[in-house]
């Protein structure tokens, strides 16, 4: 049986869950899903323990809503959408927390150092370095534009894609897209030229 | 598919991409799978993320706060620096018959009496001494008062009296305000329905006569003196 649903595509496994409430196609789906979606989160907010506790809401959110999903749609966008707004929702209530406090929160300012057991073996120091300025360049590009370009060039997503988990034309995704890549590119460019 | 439709715009940022695609996988933790499955079994739904949320009432409340001790302080200060400072466009002068009674008679300072009060009679209510009859004066003044004594010797310090109580006889309406005429004050003045000033008169009737034979004898006697000087001046 495990094998069989293994097999399964995501709008499957989905199914598969909101028809028999199966738990092991859910399973199979947080398996899949949660590493991207940790991928995505994290370079959005750029806090490790902050971006697991978005993916586990999200997760969360999935099992209690999983009548919410359309078939129509692809499960992919659904689960990154939801994932997007709460990452966009905490970034939110990041920033209303620190205009209210009177101190700088220094949490919300020093990018979390990577924790080298989340990379593969062979990454050397140097490329480690070159991430955690890459990673500090994205926090500083607006969230709306940061967004886009994490789905586009990090997790992979077309541009209609990424109009459907944003909610936007896509004549709005692409022009976004260019925005965010050209201040990037300003942030980078002494990454480039070594 | 899609990609190949985009592929003039990412043309442009074709270095961007490769360094972004380069950056490391960021993993899921090991425990991830453990952690949300024991959440769903104990039906702990609510989010971390809000949980973890301090919202103290003196940290919400802290900028409040601050703001109103400064204004509190403010306050305090500019209210002690308007009490004290006194504005004299707007307070009412004080008055001196006020001042006076206030004071007794022992506790009027001692910068403040000119001269000792030496022919002073103690007991002020009594109506037969209303009008004491002093050798000197004692006068109570405030600090920017202006004073000129003059001294006057009269010819019958025994029988002078009060000139203006007898002037005014038991009216107390007259000689106030317009009423009041200076002696000499021409033709003007006696036009107007304004008390003239003819003269001292005395108090007592019988000396009268006497005050005008005298008078008449004033007059004639400088007659004669401007007769006298005409003649000299002729011969």
């Amino acid at each position: 049986m495990k094998k069989d649903l293994f097999a399964l595509t995501d709008e499957e496994l989905i199914k598969e869950f909101q028809d028999n409430d199966t738990i092991e196609a859910y399973e199979i789906l947080v398996k899949r899903f949660k590493d991207p979606l940790t991928n995505f989160v994290y370079r959005f907010v750029g806090n490790k323990d902050v971006s697991t506790d978005i993916v586990q809401d999200t997760m969360i959110k999935f099992y209690l809503n999983k009548d919410s999903y359309k078939s129509f749609a692809k499960f992919s966008t659904w689960i990154y959408t939801i994932a997007g707004n709460l990452a966009k929702n905490e970034l939110k209530r990041r920033k209303r927390r620190t205009i209210l406090s009177l101190h700088r929160d220094d949490e919300e300012y020093t990018l979390q150092i990577e924790d080298k057991k989340f990379f593969a073996p062979d990454v050397s120091t140097d490329s480690s370095i070159k991430g955690e300025m890459i990673q500090r360049a994205l926090l500083q590009v607006k969230p709306v534009y940061r967004e886009v370009v994490l789905l586009r060039d990090i997790q992979g997503f077309s541009y209609e894609e990424i109009a459907e988990i944003t909610d936007l034309s896509i004549g709005t995704v692409k022009s976004r897209i260019n925005r965010g890549r050209a201040h990037l590119q300003k942030l980078l460019k002494n990454i480039h030229r070594e | 598919m899609s990609k190949n439709f985009y592929n003039e715009e990412e043309s442009q940022f074709q270095e961007l991409r490769a360094v972004l695609k380069e950056l490391p996988k960021i993993k899921a933790e090991d425990n991830f799978e453990f952690n949300l499955m024991t959440r769903i079994h104990n039906k702990q739904f609510g989010s971390k993320l809000l949980k973890n949320e301090k919202y103290t009432f003196f940290g919400f409340l802290k900028p409040a706060l601050a703001v109103s001790v400064i204004a509190l302080l403010v306050f305090v200060v500019t209210q002690n620096q308007t009490t004290e400072i006194e504005n004299p466009f707007t307070s009412m002068p004080k008055i001196r018959s006020e001042i006076v009674n206030n004071n007794k008679a022992g506790e009027i300072p001692k910068e403040f009496v000119i001269a000792d009060k030496s022919g002073i009679q103690d007991n002020l209510t009594d109506s037969e001494s209303a009008e004491p009859e002093v050798s000197e004066r004692r006068l109570i003044v405030q600090e920017n008062d202006v004073i000129t004594v003059a001294h006057e010797d009269f010819p019958f310090p025994d029988q002078s009296f009060d000139l203006d109580s007898r002037l005014r006889d038991g009216n107390p309406n007259l000689l106030r305000g317009d009423n009041r005429v200076l002696a000499g004050a021409g033709s003007a003045s006696r036009s107007s329905n304004k008390i003239y000033f003819e003269g001292f008169y005395t108090g007592n009737k019988s000396a009268k006569k006497t005050i005008d034979s005298l008078k008449n004898e004033s007059f004639r006697e400088s007659d004669t003196s401007k007769q006298k000087s005409s003649t000299n001046k002729r011969k």
